[in-house]
């Protein structure tokens, strides 16, 4: 029996308590995803892509249906459960980047250890290896606002791979940069791929795009 | 971002330190507006009736007079006890350097029912003559166990019954002379009973207030006594002869005694049972309640502001750090909870500079003493603290609700 990195079963999301204000974002969402795939979920704005991607990356959660990681629902979890799911198992680049400003690179990128629960004796080796790998190593001491959107792009996925997560989740993580860096950007998530992680990329960019095994179009909250 | 975080800490120690100075501020209304009241039910002036003697308001007293009156009032049915209640002569000291001296008497009567608080020694044995009590300002130039001659000047004796003699405080005569002995100091934050009313109608604090409270005696180097005994043997008390205090027989209701007094009298002298001084207290008082309740809303309410104005503008300002937490393995609650532990220590300092301002001025603008009569300070200080807690508590509450109701989505917006 294959097991996914994803599943969602009949997954909905809908916004709004009143009858009237309600906005259905996701419907009948069926969808697996399998270990070390390269998904890309393209879709016009207000589609439901963001909105998936927050679901599947236990920020959020549906309506109804059920939402399996490795083979566990994580709908039915607590707050504090999602809370780890989202320190190990998954790691998070988004369009703004969700750096912290006034801090250095390295202080960025160390930040998924403030919250596991086990004391990771090599963290800081850890730290340079991937600001190694994403090739902001030599930033490392300086403010995040002191880089240009490329570099904070590379730490934001430095920090995303930091904990050693299966699971990676992009939320256009090219759609604030130059195309010069974007082509960066993407080849840097191509290895990531290819060193096992399973990506999820919410992107408007064909060449994003292309570089995926597999593009999902949402259209109206439904996958076509 | 550094002058911004240290001005936000800032706002908020001093909202912290308002927050102690007016809490306590209010309590100490409260307290004052009902510790008259307490204080006055635990000396059991509430099964006390007082009549303010005004026909004997002439200069020099009619003696015969007073003394008669006093007869009349034991006489009148219900009546329990009755004597007349205080009085205040002048004296001086042979043996030593006092100032301002002022001796205040009681009777018998009072002296078994009415407790000072002492900051040290004993309250007075009625049995045992000449022992007196000594003002906390008297404290500086006498101490417990002194024995101390005080000569009475220029003052008679009117022979009373029961070989009671009271001193005549208003004419020429011998002067008395005792030797009493102090046996407690008073507090000067102890409530006194006076007969010597100071608005009309007379109020719960005229019969019963602080003496530092009333700028009569505030300072003085008063010695309370109860019945002396002079050198060659005289009993002899300090007597006003206008204000008489009186209890009821047992089952007998104050207003039964009250009525059989104002037909047996036949005076225009005001007899008042402890619940028409009550009613005259609270027609000049009642606002205070209010104002303290008024006081309470307002800081609970300013301080919310600012502490709120200060937090959610802060966790706005922190947006990609929290967002960065929140997407990296924080909860909602924790992200929330951090950014209002932040301000924890302007929190603490500003209770700490709050409680430093109210130990410098809490003589002048508090009136704690009836906490202070009843508790030791670290009592005091724990039942401030968690008060104040309490009041953070509700100030916060309502932060937390709000924050708590929003997502992490609202911070990721630029």
């Amino acid at each position: 029996m294959e097991e996914y990195a994803i599943e969602l079963r009949n997954v909905a999301k809908i916004y709004g308590g009143r009858k009237e204000s309600k906005v259905t974002a996701l419907s009948n969402i069926d969808l697996k995803i399998r270990k070390g795939e390269f998904v890309a979920i393209c879709g016009v704005s207000g589609s439901g892509k963001s909105t998936l991607l927050n679901l599947m990356g236990c920020l959020d959660k549906p309506t109804s249906g059920e939402i399996l990681m490795n083979g566990r629902d994580i709908t039915i979890l607590s707050s504090r459960a999602r809370a780890h799911i989202r320190n190990r198992e998954t790691g998070f680049v988004l369009q703004d980047f969700g750096l912290i400003p006034y801090r250095t690179a390295y202080e960025n990128v160390l930040i998924p250890f403030y919250f596991s629960d086990k004391r990771v004796k090599d963290k800081y080796s850890r730290v340079e290896r991937v600001m190694k790998q994403t090739g902001v190593y030599d930033l490392r001491n300086r403010r995040v606002s002191k880089l240009s959107g490329g570099e904070k792009q590379r730490v934001a996925i430095a920090r995303a791979l930091v904990n050693e997560p299966g699971i990676i989740l992009a939320d256009e993580p090219t759609g604030a940069l130059d195309s010069k860096t974007k082509k960066e950007i993407i080849k840097l998530f191509a290895d990531i791929n290819e060193q096992g992680k399973t990506l999820i990329v919410v992107t408007h960019d064909k060449e994003m795009a292309d570089a995926a095994h597999r593009v999902l179009n949402i259209k109206d909250g439904h996958i076509e | 971002m550094i002058y911004e975080t240290a001005l936000s800490h800032l706002f908020i120690l001093v909202a912290s330190a308002a927050l102690v100075v007016a809490g306590v501020y209010a309590l100490s209304l409260t307290i004052n507006y009902y510790g008259i009241i307490m204080e006055a039910k635990e000396q059991g002036l509430d099964n006390k009736i007082v009549i303010y003697n005004h026909d004997n308001m002439t200069y020099p007293p009619d003696y015969e007079y007073a003394l008669n009156f006093l007869e009349r009032v034991r006489a009148t049915d219900g009546v329990g006890e009755a004597e007349y209640l205080d009085s205040v002569g002048t004296f001086f000291m042979t043996d030593r350097e006092f100032p301002n001296p002022m001796l205040m008497g009681y009777s018998a009567l009072v002296n078994s029912g009415f407790e000072f608080d002492l900051i040290e020694g004993d309250e007075i044995d009625t049995e045992n003559m000449n022992e007196v009590l000594i003002s906390e300002s008297a404290s500086e130039y006498l101490s417990v166990g002194d024995e101390i001659r005080i000569t009475l000047p220029s003052h008679g004796l009117i022979e009373g019954e029961g070989g009671i003699n009271y001193i005549d405080l208003f004419t020429q005569g011998e002067s008395l002379e005792f030797t009493v002995k102090i046996v407690g100091v008073v507090s000067n934050d102890s409530y006194l009973i006076s007969g010597q009313t100071v608005s009309f109608p007379s109020r719960l604090d005229d019969v019963i207030y602080k003496q530092s409270e009333r700028g009569d005696f505030e300072g003085d180097n008063v010695v309370l006594a109860g019945d002396l005994i002079t050198d060659d043997g005289r009993v002899v008390r300090l007597s006003y002869f206008e204000t008489v205090i009186v209890t009821a027989e047992r089952g007998t209701s104050l207003k039964t005694v009250k009525k059989a007094l104002s037909e047996s009298l036949c005076t225009s002298s005001n007899i008042i049972t402890y619940d028409e001084y009550l009613h005259n207290y609270e027609d000049q008082f009642g606002g205070m309640k209010a104002t303290a309740l008024k006081y309470v809303f307002s800081i609970i309410l300013v301080s919310f502001m600012i502490f709120a104005s200060v937090i959610f503008m802060k966790f706005q300002r922190r947006k990609e750090e929290i967002m960065s937490y929140y997407l990296f393995g924080a909860t909602w609650n924790w992200c929330i909870v951090s950014s209002v532990l932040m301000f924890i220590p302007a929190i603490v300092t500003g209770f700490f500079v709050g409680s430093a301002i109210l130990v410098r001025y809490r003589h002048s603008y508090l009136k704690l003493s009836l906490i202070e009569d009843r508790f030791i300070s670290w009592q005091v200080i724990l039942g401030i603290g968690i008060g104040y807690l309490i009041l953070i508590a509700l100030v916060m509450a309502p932060v937390f609700i709000v924050l708590n109701r929003s997502t992490y989505k609202k911070y990721r917006e630029d």
